[in-house]
């Protein structure tokens, strides 16, 4: 007697534990990388400088092996871009139709109108088990103007996360000692 | 109750309440395997009943198998189960002892109170000496303390040591307890001159043994870590997120909110500890992009509820931190547009500043409540709400775990 509800029971926890991993297996699939994992990698920002990007642009060093990606609205794509660069727009990023540009081994350069779509494109790339992305610091604009129009060296390592001004020069009364 | 009272779901003041609910049900158990005799208990050591052995083994492989499964599952966090720490040799001493104390007695802590309860004399006089026990050891500890706190290894885990992975070593341990229960029951039989009748007769728990076997070689072939959990938000989302309005906030409505002080939004800092030790705006709490879905944030983001806003010197970081909490699924979250560059920029930098008697009403209200920011910041208003706020949000201790000692 006690046999059976052993049997039955251990049967019974047995089946719904597999039963839930084949559910979690089959549902949740959206992620190639766990959130942590993401972070680890997309925290080395910026990942790309002017130096290397000016070398790429001007066709030395990993040309063949680099494809840059312009995330701009079509219409902005169309009136200036970058060489080479292939347009997908950052609200299609996920579409189906682009799945086949992006299924590359080359690694592919993000830019867009302003840096944090180039960062977050980046990041959900990264998310979906992408690991050769990287965000080009700056946007369109900055990049024409300070790497193909003239390289600026006083630029070589700009990104715009770095702090433009000593903030506490404002508040002459703002430093407060911790 | 290791995940529910950290959570929340249990008031931790209701504790005790239910150690003694679990205590009484372990009690019952204990009672229930025959482990009020010291007879049966001894028994191990010499070989006719080995009834401890086969208990404890299954408790722990059936506990590590709901664990590994539930963990895997989400359904229990990991972390927030207590490990006892290694301290080397004074559990070596502490393991010798008790042996010592085991053969002697008959009883070990645990089933010396059951077998006390039921009314066992010999059991009454264990419990009286483990007392006279733990009494001498506290009245001593100076002089046990160099050995209490000896070879501290942290928490460390077997098959860490062994160098296997950690489903391996589960697969192994269930196959060596379900040899050891045949083994020990061979034994058994050959101790007590079992008769061959009786053991034909013996039920058969070749079923649930091969579940668990079953079972582990499944897990054996799941990933290590699941990719994608349940509850996060898609990909797809987040994109259409990072292209809509309301996910920013403008730098106008911070600095509106810091000047009339307010206490409706949580500013969050992603920019590193450094900078954020040198300046950062009032009441403004510092989490790392990287820190982001760290268990010590959760209460922050799920039970606060005011609007979060993340700001770095620019977007890039704050992005990224948006990102890792929309995906992590909280709610009421929002980046300030253009971070710390923009709003300093437009307050004292950029000459764009339009004028106060600027024709244009929208203009000059602009020109306005710029130019009395300005003022504001300049004089210090910042430093003074920065001391008045200061500990407004503090990182949030590390959820206290209570120490589980185990055994019988």
């Amino acid at each position: 007697m006690n046999n059976q509800i052993l049997n039955t029971s251990s049967t019974l926890l047995f089946s719904v534990i597999m039963l839930a991993v084949i559910f979690s297996l089959l549902t949740t699939n959206n992620y190639r990388q766990s959130n942590r994992q993401v972070l680890e990698q997309s925290t080395e920002y910026p990942s790309l400088s002017y130096v290397d990007l000016y070398q790429i642009l001007r066709g030395e060093g990993m040309t063949d092996n680099v494809v840059l990606i312009d995330l701009r609205p079509a219409e902005d794509f169309k009136k200036s871009h970058l060489p080479n660069a292939i347009n997908i727009p950052s609200e299609e990023l996920l579409n189906r139709k682009h799945r086949r540009t992006l299924r590359t081994k080359k690694n592919l350069l993000l830019y867009a109108g302003s840096e944090h779509i180039a960062v977050a494109a980046q990041t959900i790339l990264l998310a979906k088990g992408m690991d050769n992305v990287k965000a080009i610091p700056g946007n369109h604009h900055g990049i024409k103007e300070h790497i193909l129009d003239g390289f600026d060296p006083s630029r070589a390592y700009f990104h715009e996360d770095k702090a433009r001004w000593d903030h506490q020069r404002f508040m002459p009364l703002g430093t407060v000692a911790r | 109750m290791a995940p529910l009272i950290p959570h929340g779901i249990i008031n931790p003041e209701l504790t005790l309440f239910f150690a003694l609910i679990v205590g009484i049900g372990f009690g019952y158990v204990l009672e229930q395997a025959g482990f009020s005799s010291a007879k049966k208990l001894a028994g191990v050591f010499y070989g006719y009943d080995f009834v401890v052995l086969r208990v404890f083994f299954t408790a722990g492989i059936t506990a590590m198998t709901g664990l590994l499964f539930f963990n895997y599952l989400g359904w229990v966090d990991m972390t927030m189960v207590f490990i006892n720490p290694t301290f080397l040799y004074s559990a070596i001493t502490g393991g010798v002892i008790m042996g010592f104390g085991f053969i002697m007695g008959g009883y070990c802590p645990g089933t010396s109170i059951v077998a006390a309860v039921t009314g066992k004399i010999d059991a009454m006089l264990f419990i009286i000496g483990m007392f006279a026990g733990i009494f001498l050891f506290g009245h001593f500890y100076d002089l046990f303390e160099p050995l209490y706190n000896s070879h501290f290894l942290g928490n460390i885990f077997v098959y860490d040591s062994l160098g296997m992975s950690r489903s391996w070593f589960a697969l192994i341990l269930v196959i060596t307890a379900l040899l050891a229960f045949a083994i020990t029951q061979l034994i058994e039989d050959k101790i007590n001159k079992t008769s061959p009748e009786k053991i034909r007769t013996r039920p058969s728990y070749v079923l649930p043994a091969m579940l668990l076997i079953v079972s582990m070689i499944v897990f054996l072939f799941l990933p290590a870590e699941r990719k994608s959990r349940p509850g996060e938000r898609a990909p797809d989302v987040l994109l259409a997120e990072i292209h809509d309005e309301k996910t920013y906030v403008s730098t106008h409505r911070v600095i509106h909110e810091i000047k009339n002080g307010h206490n409706n939004l949580v500013l969050i800092d992603v920019r590193d500890k450094a900078e954020y030790d040198r300046f950062t705006l009032p009441g403004a709490v510092s989490i790392r992009p990287d820190a982001i879905p760290d268990r010590q944030w959760r209460p922050l983001f799920k039970k606060d509820q005011r609007d979060k806003v993340f700001f770095g010197n620019g977007n890039s970081k704050a992005v990224m931190a948006y990102l890792a909490a929309s995906r992590a699924g909280y709610e009421r979250i929002y980046l300030m547009d253009g971070g710390l560059n923009a709003m300093f920029g437009e307050l004292f930098a950029d000459e764009h500043i339009p004028d106060t008697t600027a024709y244009d009403l929208q203009n000059r209200s602009t020109a306005r409540f710029l130019n009395s920011a300005r003022q504001f910041f300049l004089e210090g208003g910042v430093a003074a709400k920065q001391e008045e706020e200061k500990p407004r949000i503090q990182a949030p201790e590390e959820s206290e775990v209570i120490p589980v000692i185990g055994g019988c």
